[in-house]
């Protein structure tokens, strides 16, 4: 059945007519063209197509669309302010945490939901929260470095005012 | 083809730790990836599997099928096979693989119908309305089973493909599944056997497994308005892609254009032609744009890593080894693929980088009814490694040797001959397991283990050398700013190739990395190159890319000599500007040069070249075939700086390893995940590291 | 990706059909798979005709982890295993066999 949806995706509010049927994957894909969003298993083991759903990392290839309406969706498009690179970015590019990058983009969202939910994350802590991205390259020692890195940058960043 | 190196201390961005230059696009998920790109009209594909291994197909009845809304075609071997002028099969080494089965299926997965539809799901759908009869044919699945006489043949015959210069001496054959033996006989192995303290016998095997690139094939295929064919691909082989379309169609080949932006990820997986044949023929019927996705579980069904198994034997006599006798054999699966170079390229590696005078080996690449295989990470080698040097551990520790000295005694030096005869250079093998030894601090005497917990120290060498002979080209164009970019086929997947080959370019001409753009693969703009694969680009493709800059940079200093009245030899190029050597003030920005030269800044100054390693004499029969100069070895040089080596790529040349005793490791558990929240986060494994 | 080789990448097949053909069933190594401290040696030989001195260096790295792994675990625990991958079930199995005693087969380690 087709019915027609509002989501609100990275700050902006989309409204499209959906089938019951299609993912959120598809919909941010092939609907919206945004392509940092990635399909690569389809079962939700690889974390490619991760996205955040309230701050909350998701994959989006196991999520229906139309259970997706009234949730903050973040791509990796919505991350920063679309100018400079979001302190995490400028972390992977440092520490050379990406190769074939096919990952990145659902490495990244990963991050930013850890370091907003730990601020101060053990490595224990960052392989644990990690373990539902895989990297097959295996840039995974950089990854763990350019967390911490990320983390510096984020604690040394000037607090906004409110 | 050599280049006069410059003294390493002049090096200004070689050797330098430099940002990845595609590290702003990757990190901000713009890449461009073929899965991004859409066209008008396009087509969406879906292929109907063989359930069998091995059956001929007896019906195939696709009315439904075509009758559902939105199905533009269903199309089957049978028909492809008889349209003329196109071959219905293709291969880098035989052409044994059908664009789809064609009387019979080889595998579990062997590609038998293909539809293209409005979208994926119609496709699919259509799939459903598909009936195939079958009738079953013996198969063989084990390649110990497959190399004997009475095994069913997977193949009636084998049918060589030309398209390699080294696999120019494949064979056509028939009434065997062996489509591929290479040989290697050195010394009296019979003899030192006979003569041995002892002989150590062993088998070592290692299984099928899958590259799973991040980023599954896709390839998109469309006509442009000259009815050229247009192909943007997945590919760690752009050039390759070209020959075979062309071969395949019977088209010529400037009117085939193969284009690969980022790749994410190949490992081997992505070489040779794969969707490519499938997609064009169907957008040839279709006349529109044809996209053709793997999904993961179709990517598990074409392509895998050859699953091994090695027969070794070896002499040693007082406390040396004398003699080696490897029997390999590769498990290539239904189609070749690019099997036979793997037996050729990593079976003559098998006996190890070892002094040894008499050597053995059989290498056999087999057919058996299972998915194909075809290039994996080191292009065979881990397989031969696993099987020689579990061995000679195994070997050192039963005579009580010490396993590091035990490997460094006969570890070939600088300039000795390798089993081949080809003399190894540039080798540092030696140097390598001393430092991997001292890494892992093996002569501290190990601590009193106490509990169940165990500890040990291994170590492994091993070698392989660059696939040769091969070709690289590239053109290097200098524009009137001081920027340059450069034309070049090798594929970037996460290597860092753009880095590397604008690390190079900047070095001779005196730039700076941000000033070299490089140019993504595309036949109709970039010269050929063999394959991005094998540890090659670095050293064929970083030589073409050094030598067209260099044509370039000699180019300029024709024109900073005459007008300073030096001679060329006596400048150099640093900054963006050409000058003295030692008085680097006198001499004249780019754009000087080029208003000198052409009395204009509005045209560029281009130069190809071409890195092609002069091969030694072909031995059809034991495929010798290395070039006297050209391999890599175990061992890294230059231009990668401290930060940017290939992140990942250099870890793992030892492995030192906890051990718990008799703790039970959380094996496989299949639990399948009921949420899309990363509660996920997975478990499957647990702590394998710790509770192996 | 050679670790997850060593010990648990594997395409398994009965009568010919691939059973595991998904990432649900297929093992790759993640993040956590990684051991807790590792150390990467560059030995650097010039290459004599090699761009600047320079080699590729992508699969080297890759080549020897599985041997190196099954000799650190003769070196531990005194067995050998020869086929890949080195599975928890495949080391506990000769451990038992060192011993003089069997596992069961159908025993799900």
């Amino acid at each position: 059945m087709k019915r027609e949806i509002t989501l609100n995706i990275n700050d902006r509010d989309e409204t499209l007519v959906v089938d019951d049927a299609e993912t959120l994957l598809e919909v941010l894909r092939d609907r919206l063209k945004l392509w940092s969003v990635r399909e690569s298993c389809g079962v939700g083991a690889c974390g490619s197509c991760t996205v955040l759903l309230d701050g909350r990392p998701v994959s989006a290839c196991l999520l229906l669309a139309v259970r997706s309406t009234g949730r903050d969706i973040t791509t990796l498009e919505g991350l920063g302010d679309g100018q400079l690179l979001h302190p995490i970015q400028e972390a992977f590019v440092s520490e050379r945490a990406l190769q074939c990058a096919y990952c990145t983009p659902g490495f990244v969202l990963s991050v930013k939901a850890l370091l907003d939910e730990i601020p101060n994350p053990s490595d224990d802590e960052i392989r644990e929260y990690l373990s539902g991205n895989l990297c097959r390259c295996a840039g995974y020692a950089d990854i763990l470095r350019a967390v911490h890195l990320a983390r510096e940058k984020i604690s040394r960043a000037p607090v906004k005012p409110e | 083809m050599a280049t006069r190196d410059k003294d390493m201390a002049d090096l200004s961005v070689v050797g330098q730790s430099v940002y990845r230059t595609d590290a702003n696009p990757k990190v901000t998920g713009r890449a461009l990836h073929v899965g991004n790109i859409e066209m008008p009209g396009m087509l969406h594909v879906a292929v109907l599997r063989s359930p069998y291994a091995h059956a001929r197909i007896k019906r195939i009845d696709k009315a439904k099928a075509e009758a559902l809304s939105g199905v533009a075609v269903v199309l089957t071997g049978a028909e492809i096979a008889k349209m003329p002028g196109v071959d219905a099969h293709f291969g880098p080494a035989f052409r044994d693989q059908p664009i789809l089965a064609v009387e019979k299926v080889c595998y579990a997965g062997d590609p038998v119908v293909a539809v293209a539809a409005v979208d994926r799901r119609t496709a699919e759908d259509a799939l459903q309305l598909v009936e195939v009869d079958y009738e079953q044919l013996p198969a063989v699945f084990d390649v110990l089973e497959a190399v004997k006489s009475d095994s069913p043949f997977v193949h009636e015959q084998h049918r060589p493909a030309k398209a390699f210069a080294d696999l120019a001496h494949v064979k056509a054959g028939r009434q065997s599944n062996i489509c591929y033996h290479f040989k290697l006989r050195t010394g009296d192995v019979d003899k030192a056997f006979a003569e041995a303290d002892r002989v150590f016998e062993d088998t070592f095997s290692s299984p099928p497994a899958q590259h799973v690139p991040m980023e599954p094939h896709v390839t998109l295929v469309y006509l442009d308005e000259h009815a050229r064919l247009n192909v943007w691909t997945s590919s760690q082989s752009p050039s390759y892609v070209r020959t075979e379309l062309s071969a395949t169609f019977g088209i010529p080949m400037n009117r085939i254009r193969v284009r690969v932006p980022y790749i994410g990820g190949g490992y081997g997986a992505k070489l040779y032609a794969k969707l490519e044949p499938l997609a064009t023929v169907l957008a040839l019927i279709t006349r529109k744009p044809v996209r053709y996705a793997l999904t993961r579980e179709e990517e598990f069904l074409t392509i895998t890593k050859h699953g091994v198994v090695t027969k070794i034997k070896t002499a040693v006599k007082n406390g040396a080894i004398t003699a080696r006798k490897c029997e390999v054999y590769w498990d290539t699966g239904a189609y070749a693929e690019i099997g036979p170079r793997i037996g050729h390229k990593s079976g003559y590696t098998s006996a190890g980088p070892y002094r040894i005078p008499n050597v053995w080996i059989d290498s056999y690449c087999v057919y058996t009814n299972r998915v194909p295989a075809g290039a994996f990470r080191g292009f065979g080698v881990p397989q031969v490694i696993w099987a020689y040097d579990s061995q000679t551990d195994l070997i050192a520790r039963a005579l009580g040797a010490d396993p590091v000295e035990f490997r460094l005694k006969p570890a070939l030096e600088e300039g000795e001959p390798f089993a081949t005869g080809t003399l190894v250079h540039s080798f540092g093998i030696k140097e390598a397991i001393r430092q991997a030894a001292q890494a892992i601090d093996w002569t501290k005497p190990r601590a009193v283990q106490a509990g169940t917990k165990r500890r040990g120290k291994g170590i492994a060498a091993g070698v392989k050398a660059v696939l040769t002979p091969s070709i690289s080209g590239a053109i290097v164009i200098l524009n009137a700013d001081g920027t340059a970019n450069v034309l070049s086929s090798t594929v970037e997947m996460g290597q860092g190739s753009e880095t590397t080959l604008g690390q190079i370019v900047a070095e001779e001409l005196g730039l700076s990395v941000g000033q070299v753009h490089i140019v993504q693969p595309d036949t109709d703009v970039t010269p050929y190159d063999t394959i991005t694969a094998g540890s090659r680009s670095t050293y064929h493709m970083g030589n073409a890319v050094r030598m067209a800059a260099a044509k370039v940079k000699a180019a300029l200093c024709e024109v900073v000599a005459a007008k300073l009245e030096v001679a060329p030899d006596d400048l150099l190029a640093r900054n963006g500007r050409v000058c003295v050597r030692g008085m680097e003030e006198r001499g004249m920005t780019i754009g000087e040069i080029f208003l000198a030269k052409f009395g204009s800044l509005g045209t560029t100054l281009a130069a190809e070249a071409v890195c092609q390693p002069t091969a030694a004499h072909m031995d059809p029969e034991t495929g010798q075939s290395e070039a006297s100069r050209g391999g890599g070895m175990s061992t890294d040089r230059r231009p990668h700086g401290p930060g940017n080596r290939p992140v990942g790529k250099m870890h793992g040349v030892l492995v030192s390893f906890g051990h718990r005793r008799g703790s039970r490791g959380r094996y496989r558990n299949r639990a399948r995940r009921s949420s899309a929240t990363h509660q996920r986060r997975r478990h499957r494994h647990g702590d394998q590291s710790e509770t192996l | 990706m050679h670790l997850g080789l060593t010990l648990f990448e594997e395409m398994v097949f009965e009568d010919g059909q691939l059973v595991n053909g998904s990432l649900l069933d297929y093992q790759v190594a993640t993040i956590k798979d990684m051991p807790r401290s590792f150390r990467s040696v560059v030995v650097e030989v010039p290459h004599a005709d090699g761009p600047f001195g320079a080699k590729g260096a992508g699969e080297t790295g890759a080549l020897t982890v599985a041997p190196a792994v099954a000799n650190a675990i003769e070196d531990a625990v005194g067995v050998r295993i020869r086929d890949l991958p080195i599975t928890p079930e495949k080391v506990l199995r000769a451990l038992a066999e060192k011993d003089g005693a069997t596992l069961p087969r159908d025993s799900s380690l």
